[in-house]
């Protein structure tokens, strides 16, 4: 990590004139909460090659200062980053003896260039414990007891949920730090011990439901996919055998407090203190965008990496919308946002902070921050180099007098254009009429010189019947061979398609996928209550490694010393993405379930009784019969006969 | 069917059937039409009523109040329209952006068939622009469409003014479950038929478009808005679309109740609905709206931009505002309000909109025949057709008349085989083809060798295969 020079210079002066210490803390704390890779490179697939390091964020750290630099090593888990983003204890000196769990919390406020603001909060708890050994755990103390016993009782490795209100729309936000599709999402990666993956996933879906108060009791063989390349394991571990990872999504989901509350149980603080005060209902719901996401995984406990720990990290994303918040004024302030400000911080929590980004803005331009904070820090967000005013609300001067924190930001002008993000996708059905139809995805790279390889996952369920001869996958103009393809065909009311290409983006282009497929007549059981409206497919997952932003720049505008910017710098080169495109709802034939449906079936019953006749009179021949004569007059004429004389 | 059964009563009923045949079906003519011109009196009709659970119950209150600011936007895009003489994009796309929607364009560009005057052919080139109010926590799966056409002259620039109005008071409003597409559409139905296959991916008329960057889902409704002054006194509501289709009833009925809940006078067919149904004026004049709407439906062609919408299958219609000079005057406000209330319903569906009729009639927008009482009527126009083929069938299976010499006619004996009628089916079905394709194949021939427009050679083809068609009977040999 080349130190390279900042153009804050007076920024520095401020900066160091305060605690060196303070500025460490902040200086070290993963801001995305990048969900590092377990860089497993055992995949044999060449083709699954991008998406082996499925790190979110390669949350690099920048040792930017040199005179903050080398405060100290810190103690346990600096070292870690390697594999996962350090929680560092900047407590590190302290005599009491380390506890075996922390927790920290932490909110990222964006400002976004449509005008609108993006909220993330990361809770982050971890426990040096073991599940999966003989002895039962049953000393709970930070991480959520519920939660404890779902991993031991189900041999659970990674356990990644996600709950999603409204669809992120990357061009007018960029990039999400946690990204997440409409409704519901669930991938879990089992241990290897488990021999009925099948059984177990059944159950774990369902204690689940319960535990968040949401539908996941409708994941069933139906939705549920294997994966082979898009979804990795992001803790440590050395398994990537797709048979024990389970994925399935409801884009059906509606989230709602009662799925907020149970997540906001699993607090240590709950809502009572820290910043999940700021997590009410009325206003978050109240918003463009809600995903709310808990993701459990395996951490190395130290640099050996000799124990494991576990970690649980919670996630809100929270969009506010600026027209539909009010006054026109473009101004943001926590209090707008959640009515609400803050007084303290979490007891529980070893680090408490707030994040502003104010990269757009360096020079106070733009906008306006009140109170300042002298606080500044720097990390590597999706790629990009990005500057943020912290609050620690660990520390009292933070509240300064009022006793309370309310972060303000002003616009002074609405100026300025966001980078386009260097790759989105957007999909839709093509054509009309109920009984074929055809899906186009299309991705786009924006990147002006260079290609990238994507993951694309699409789960399509059994009752669109793909026609997978059809399948094209198209890039300007030309046809575009991907390198890997894995297709699971459906089986009707049993498993869904699972489709999973490695395609190459050239730069600057879009590349459509385009499949065709025939809408199959369900049984009239297996409608749902609303068949009008229609049926949901999911989201497709497109997973990507894409050049950085920082990277895209040849000609260093930056003042950076020269010696540091001729080689492209591998930590900087490219960063992990996955972009979920937005669910499509397509109609079914459907039969009229109402009145006139019954009326017509009856009509039809008396018409095909009618016909029935009407043919048996057409065809049938009539001849006169006579009648026959009866018991006494054919005895007589018995007699008659016998006797010579003519019949009655 | 005993009674069919019996050898001598199916005689009877036969002879009966031979004997009165003419006046039977005289009487299920007359019957047949007295039946139709009877749907129209306003005791043998229903009411109409909401079907659709959703759109009922639930009460909207509309607080659209920038009518005059849409009519101040309405003035703008005309100077604009005039500056740029044509649709004004670039004003546009910077006006829907301000108001917050995410703004996208669509060019199109189409060669029309027939040359015009100057013997050129014109080729139509236009733009599309819509903006797409993404509905906050929802996940792009479902749009509602409202459209205003973009007209030369100084037409219908209300509204789009209007347009803009709505859009900008929707952005700001939070209740929306569905994205609504603000469309303005170039050049009426070739700029609404580009946009829609751009939409659906689909090419069925051989247009050039430019591919759509934004979607917002499948398509729930769709209204088509035309205004073209600042007040108003009635609002026209269209529903005739291609080749007669009509959207589901529910958006007539939605329609209805708002103008009756505002006050806004209402008309379909530009007729006014009369309370005098008693009267001879009255019947007629809702025999002649009924008419009308049975005349446009046959008639195969889209009476507004609604009307491409519905092969989609997408509930559709256009509003249309007229101002004739009579004292009651609505302002634009008030459009706006029931725009917004419409809007608001259809948002709250949860489903698409199927719950009441697809075939219907209307001899006022408050009544309805559904087809059930329609077929009827039909039902007795085509049993003489039956009628008079049970007359033919009965004659010739029936015993030959003996001459007198009581010889029978051996010629009469053998009845017509199979064969004999292969040749009517055949040379009617090459009738049929050469309807479709010899028009456009001689166009261009007709245009080099003889004093005709290209539009004058096609309907000239069409009547000379009529013409063909009237020597027929003689050929075929019976």
């Amino acid at each position: 990590m080349a130190p390279h020079g900042c153009s804050y210079s007076a920024l520095l002066l401020i900066i160091c004139s305060v605690s060196v210490f303070i500025v460490t803390d902040s200086q070290d704390t993963t801001l995305s909460g990048g969900h590092h890779a377990a860089a497993v490179e055992d995949n044999p697939q060449a083709a699954t090659e991008a998406a082996e390091k499925t790190s979110e964020q390669p949350a690099v750290e920048e040792r930017r200062w040199e005179a903050t630099e080398v405060e100290e090593a810190t103690l346990h888990e600096a070292a870690a980053d390697k594999q996962d983003t350090p929680a560092p204890e900047t407590e590190a000196p302290s005599p009491v003896p380390q506890p075996k769990d922390d927790f920290q919390e932490e909110l990222v406020i964006r400002p976004l260039h449509s005008g609108d603001i993006y909220a993330s909060f990361q809770f982050r708890t971890l426990w040096e414990t073991d599940f999966m050994s003989g002895n039962k755990v049953s000393h709970y103390r930070l991480f959520p007891k519920s939660l404890g016993q779902v991993i031991s009782k189900f041999s659970v490795r990674e356990l990644h949920i996600s709950f999603t209100q409204g669809y992120w729309r990357t061009m007018q936000w960029g990039q999400p730090f946690q990204p997440a599709p409409p409704g519901a999402e669930l991938w879990v990666w089992f241990q290897d011990s488990v021999t009925d993956v099948d059984g177990t996933w059944k159950e774990l879906t369902n204690v689940l439901s319960g535990i968040f108060c949401a539908s996941l009791n409708f994941i069933d063989s139906t939705n549920t996919v294997q994966p082979s390349a898009s979804f990795k394991p992001l803790g440590i571990g050395n398994v990537t055998d797709h048979r024990f990872l389970r994925y399935a999504t409801l884009p059906r989901e509606i989230v709602c407090t009662e799925n907020l509350t149970p997540w906001k149980k699993l607090l240590p603080c709950g809502s009572k203190a820290g910043l999940t005060v700021l997590l009410k209902s009325e206003k978050l719901f109240h918003s463009s965008f809600h995903s709310q996401a808990v993701h459990i995984r395996p951490v190395c406990q130290d640099w050996q990496c000799k124990t494991t720990s576990w970690e649980l990290r919670q996630t809100l994303n929270v969009v506010f919308d600026l027209h539909t918040s009010g006054q026109g004024k473009r101004e943001w302030s926590l209090f707008k946002m959640f009515s609400r400000t803050l007084t303290e911080a979490c007891p529980l929590a070893s680090s408490s902070k707030i994040y502003i980004d104010i990269t757009d803005d360096p020079q106070g331009e733009l906008f306006e921050l009140s109170p300042a904070t002298p606080l500044l820090s720097q990390a590597m967000v999706l790629g990009d180099r990005r500057t943020f005013s912290v609050y620690d609300l660990t520390q009292p001067v933070t509240f300064g007098t009022v006793r309370s924190l309310n972060p303000l930001i002003r616009w002074k002008s609405s100026e300025g254009d966001m980078l386009r993000p260097l790759l989105h996708a957007e999909r839709y059905v093509a054509g009309y009429g109920l009984q074929t139809g055809e899906i186009h995805t299309l991705m786009y790279n924006n990147h002006p010189y260079r290609s990238f390889p994507v993951l694309l996952l699409d789960t399509v369920p059994w009752y669109l019947r793909l026609y997978i001869h059809t399948l094209t996958v198209t890039s300007k103009g030309k046809d575009n061979k991907p390198s890997y393809i894995h297709y699971q065909p459906s089986k009707d009311r049993l498993r869904p398609h699972l489709l999973e290409m490695l395609v190459q983006l050239p730069p600057n282009s879009v590349t459509e996928v385009t499949v065709q497929f025939e809408r199959a007549l369900l049984k009239w059981t297996e409608y749902t209550p609303d068949p009008n409206h229609g049926f949901y497919v999911g989201s497709s997952v497109i997973s990507s490694l894409v050049p950085s932003i920082v990277a895209m720049d040849t000609n260093i505008t930056m003042d950076r010393p020269l010696f540091s910017s001729f080689f492209p710098c591998k930590e900087e080169s490219s960063f992990f993405v996955r972009v979920y495109t937005e669910p499509l709802l397509v109609n079914l034939p459907t039969p009229d379930f109402s009145m006139p449906y019954n009326v017509i079936c009856l009509t039809c019953t008396v018409v095909a009784v009618g016909y029935g006749s009407l043919y048996n009179l057409l065809t049938r021949s009539f001849q006169i019969e006579e009648p026959s004569p009866g018991l006494a007059k054919r005895l007589a004429n018995i007699i008659r006969r016998m006797r010579g004389v003519p019949p009655l | 069917m005993g009674l069919l059964s019996d050898p001598n009563r199916r005689r009877a009923l036969i002879s009966l059937l031979t004997r009165l045949n003419a006046p039977i079906c005289v009487v299920c003519y007359m019957a047949g039409v007295a039946w139709f011109m009877g749907l129209a009196f306003e005791p043998f009709t229903l009411r109409t009523y909401m079907s659709e659970n959703a759109m009922g119950s639930t009460m909207v209150e509309e607080r659209f109040p920038a009518g005059e600011r849409a009519l101040a936007t309405g003035r703008e895009f005309a100077a604009h329209k005039k500056k740029a003489g044509g649709m004004p994009v670039d004003w546009l796309v910077k006006t829907m952006q301000s108001h917050g929607l995410e703004v996208f364009t669509q060019r199109f560009s189409r060669t029309l068939p027939f040359p015009d005057e100057n013997k050129e052919r014109y080729m139509v080139k236009g733009t599309n622009v819509y903006g797409i109010l993404r509905a906050p926590r929802a996940s792009r799966t479902e749009a509602l469409v409202l459209s205003a056409p973009c007209t030369p002259g100084d037409n219908n620039n209300q509204a789009v003014g209007l347009l803009l109005g709505l859009a900008q008071y929707f952005r700001s409003q939070v209740f929306w479950a569905k994205d609504i597409i603000f469309l303005v559409n170039e050049h009426d139905l070739i700029g609404m038929q580009a946009w829609l296959e751009g939409y659906h991916h689909t090419n069925t008329t051989g247009m050039d478009w430019s591919p759509l960057q934004g979607r917002g889902g499948s398509i729930q409704a769709a209204l088509s808005l035309e205004l073209s002054s600042d007040v108003i006194t009635s609002l026209d509501l269209v529903l005739e679309g291609l080749n007669g289709q009509l959207p589901n009833l529910d958006l007539v009925n939605l329609f209805y109740a708002f103008c009756q809940k505002i006050g806004v006078l209402c008309t379909t067919q530009g007729k006014l609905q009369r309370n005098d149904w008693d009267s001879v004026s009255g019947y007629s004049h809702a025999v002649q709206t009924m008419m009308l709407m049975v005349m446009k439906q046959a008639s195969g062609r889209s009476w507004g931009d609604h009307g491409l919408f519905l092969r989609y299958h997408i509930e559709a219609a256009t509003i249309k505002g007229i101002n004739s000079f009579r004292q009651y005057k609505t302002d634009i406000t008030t459009i706006g309000r029931l725009m917004e209330g419409m809007y608001r319903k259809l948002n709250n569906l949860l489903e698409r909109l199927h719950q009441s009729y697809f075939f219907y009639l209307m001899p006022s927008l408050s009544h309805f025949v559904s087809i059930g009482y329609y077929m009827p009527a039909f039902g007795l126009l085509a049993v003489i057709l039956l009628l008079r083929a049970l007359d033919l069938w009965v004659q010739l299976t029936a015993p030959p008349p003996r001459t007198e010499d009581g010889v029978v006619d051996p010629e009469q004996m053998s009845s017509p085989g199979v064969l004999s009628v292969l040749t009517p089916l055949v040379i009617s079905h090459l009738t049929g083809v050469a309807l479709y394709t010899l028009p456009i194949r001689f166009q261009e021939m007709a245009v080099e060798h003889f004093p005709v427009s290209e539009t004058e050679a096609v309907v000239l083809t069409a009547i000379a295969v009529y013409t063909a068609g009237l020597a027929l009977p003689h050929n075929t040999n019976r």
